[in-house]
């Protein structure tokens, strides 16, 4: 059904072409502004290089600090979707709350009136065009430069540059159908003109999928005398319902708290809309008089129009901040999450994200993590520990002891539901957004990948390590169960220091202590360490289980040692410290 | 000649933050953070008493040690 409209449209649009050549220019105005917008969105995801993620993430902690986060940094960046969707990330990455991102994406409707402010000061009154080849040609030759910063330059001064001359062409395009038709003639007053208005700015914004795309056309019309400045509001308006319906829409299909945000901003941008509409001709005279105080010629109706779009956004900001945590509320009642289902679902890869690469990434070593927490579980059941027992404890050795009671657990259950369905999910997501990456993430993609393989492996190499702990728990040979309870220590050890890893922002002390686990992992070893041969001489043990032991404490070993790998990836970001742990490692081995 | 030295002031500002140098200021960071862990471990050795974390000071120390040598053959 989808695809059938979208085909009717382009068939639509060639016969509009056709029949009438003058509009050609403001299509392909329209065409030109979207295509700017789209490199210099493009422009500011290499330009930040992560920067306006970390900003982000500290700037929403506040409902005040996240609206003026939202209107200055879509006042600088120029895009609201492309805060938007990284919004839409951080949420659904859980890393800011929705009280923020509501206040970031509120604070953005107003940034985007900086937008309006350039076209109808700028845009239609300096010959932008003649400006606009060179900042393109300036564009392209920062493309060539390596610096990813250069590049994103060169990104956005190409955004910048196509912009203006999809403005001039709209400029354009308005000026010569001046001379064919009068679009003036189907103005219509009163509310009736207010409704029909505001359709065609909802329907056009849903249509181009950018309200300033919708807002620049209106601006370059209505300064060619071919919309009257009624219709014009009403257009604003509508393009204000029309950009939040858009977001509605896709986010219908999305989880929880991209839906909560998205519903939130319809409401917003909904009821700011519908009550500007109903006090349309107040706000008219009310835009007159503020107008003319601030000596505003009569029929400037470009500024005018400016000045009512920034009016309404504000008035509805200031209105909605101080609803944001009833709201918020709201929202979590209309939107309940999903509980946890049998086979567990990914918590954070979300397919909205990808469109940002290294948000995406973040998610997916956030999911690798969530990974490695069901891997830690599993471990522990399996040495028939539970992990709030030993956590925090200095004293593990002693609560190793301690812990008799078997667990049971059925360890190909849990791998196909907790453990195998995540690897594939987190690896089938991460096939979608590894060519936008740069070398240096892509490189901590595969570590990653890699870590969560070992993480599979290790939960795999369980299996027997499980069956036979269970056996010598409770068995009467005090030898024995000493050797188990070392290896059950170790694993617990292993599990505790990563736990206390993962909350560590120094990175070489996450290194140091991997490498200091690694040395005590030595001690696991029953051949290299020579206890075998005691247990077995002294016959303290049978060979039967002697040699049970021999591969256990092999798989045990290899556990521990797959778990610091994981831990070195997932919290070791920094590329020298990887280098330094890497060549510590070749150093070791010589 | 003129427009030659505009383009080398241009690209040696666009070049101003070099790879290699942010390299090098960073190994130079963490050797400085490697100094003051090293010192800090010193500090925790000579006050404790207990045997066995004495040995994981001295492991750990040693282990920092190493990190810092080899960051200073890669200076």
């Amino acid at each position: 059904m989808k695809n059938f409209f979208s085909y009717v449209l382009l068939i639509l649009l060639a016969y509009f072409l056709y029949a009438n050549g003058d509009s050609k220019y403001i299509v392909a105005g329209v065409a030109l502004f979207l295509v700017g917008m789209n490199f210099m969105e493009d422009g500011f995801k290499l330009f930040g290089d992560g920067l306006l993620e970390k900003i982000i993430s500290k700037s929403t902690n506040t409902i005040p600090k996240s609206v003026v986060f939202g209107v200055v940094s879509t006042a600088l960046l120029q895009s609201s979707s492309l805060i938007a969707i990284i919004v839409i990330s951080f949420l659904s990455a859980k890393i800011i709350s929705l009280a923020g991102a509501l206040g970031v994406v509120f604070g953005s409707a107003l940034g985007t009136t900086v937008t309006t402010w350039i076209v109808s000061t700028l845009g239609v009154k300096v010959d932008i065009a003649s400006f606009a080849l060179p900042v393109i040609i300036f564009g392209v030759i920062f493309r060539f430069y390596k610096q990813k910063n250069v590049q994103g330059m060169g990104n956005v001064l190409l955004g910048l540059g196509f912009v203006f001359l999809g403005i001039s062409y709209m400029k354009d395009g308005f000026e010569e159908l001046k001379h064919g038709i009068d679009l003036a003639q189907f103005s219509v007053d009163g509310y009736w003109g207010v409704i029909i208005y505001t359709l065609i700015g909802l329907v056009a914004t849903v249509i181009i999928q950018s309200s300033s795309a919708t807002l620049a056309l209106t601006i370059t019309a209505l300064s060619t005398g071919q919309i009257i400045y009624v219709n014009a509001m009403a257009i604003a308006a509508g393009a204000n319902i029309g950009s939040a319906t858009t977001a509605a829409i896709g986010a219908m299909v999305s989880n929880a708290n991209s839906k909560r945000m998205a519903v939130g901003l319809f409401i917003f941008k909904g009821t700011t809309s519908v009550a500007t509409l109903l006090s349309i001709y107040f706000l008219y005279d009310f835009v007159n008089y503020i107008s003319d105080f601030f000596g505003v010629a009569y029929d400037d109706w470009a500024i005018k129009l400016a000045i009512f779009h920034t009016l309404y956004n504000l008035t509805g900001l200031i209105i909605f901040s101080f609803f944001i945590p009833r709201l918020v509320q709201f929202l979590k009642k209309l939107f309940v999450e999903k509980k946890v289902t049998y086979i567990q679902k990914p918590k954070y890869l979300d397919m909205e994200v990808i469109a940002v690469p290294v948000v995406a990434l973040k998610a997916t070593k956030k999911e690798t993590i969530h990974l490695y927490d069901n891997a830690s579980e599993v471990l522990s059941h399996a040495i028939m520990l539970h992990r709030h027992r030993y956590l925090g404890k200095f004293d593990i050795s002693s609560v190793v002891k301690e812990s008799t009671d078997i667990i049971e657990l059925n360890i190909d259950e849990f791998y196909q539901q907790r453990i195998k369905s995540l690897y594939s999910d987190i690896i089938d997501y991460s096939t979608y957004f590894i060519n936008g990456l740069d070398d240096e993430n892509r490189t901590y993609l595969y570590n990653l990948r890699s870590a969560c393989r070992d993480i599979a492996e290790a939960v795999k190499n369980t299996k027997e390590l499980q069956q036979n702990v269970s056996k010598y728990l409770l068995s009467d040979n005090e030898y024995i169960k000493d050797e188990y309870n070392y290896i059950r220590e170790a694993i617990a050890k292993t599990i505790n220091t990563i736990n206390s890893i993962k909350s560590s922002k120094d990175e070489i002390d996450v290194l140091s202590k991997s490498e200091l686990l690694k040395n005590y992992l030595k001690s696991l070893d029953v051949i290299s360490t020579g206890r075998i041969d005691i247990l077995i001489r002294e016959k303290r043990i049978d060979k039967k289980m002697a040699t049970t032991l021999i591969n256990d404490s092999a798989h045990a070993y290899t556990i521990i040692n797959k778990l610091i790998n994981v831990a070195k990836v997932l919290w070791i970001e920094d590329l020298t410290i990887t280098q330094l742990g890497e060549d510590y490692e070749a150093g070791k081995n010589l | 000649m003129k427009l030659e030295k505009i383009y080398e002031k241009v690209k040696k500002y666009l070049l101003l933050i070099e790879e290699k140098d942010i390299e090098k200021k960073k190994i130079k960071n963490l050797i400085e953070k490697l100094d003051d862990k090293i010192s800090k471990i010193k500090d925790k050795l000579e006050s404790s008493k207990n045997i066995d974390e004495k040995n994981r000071f001295i492991e750990e120390m040693n282990i920092l040690k190493k990190f810092k040598k080899q960051l200073k053959d890669k200076k």
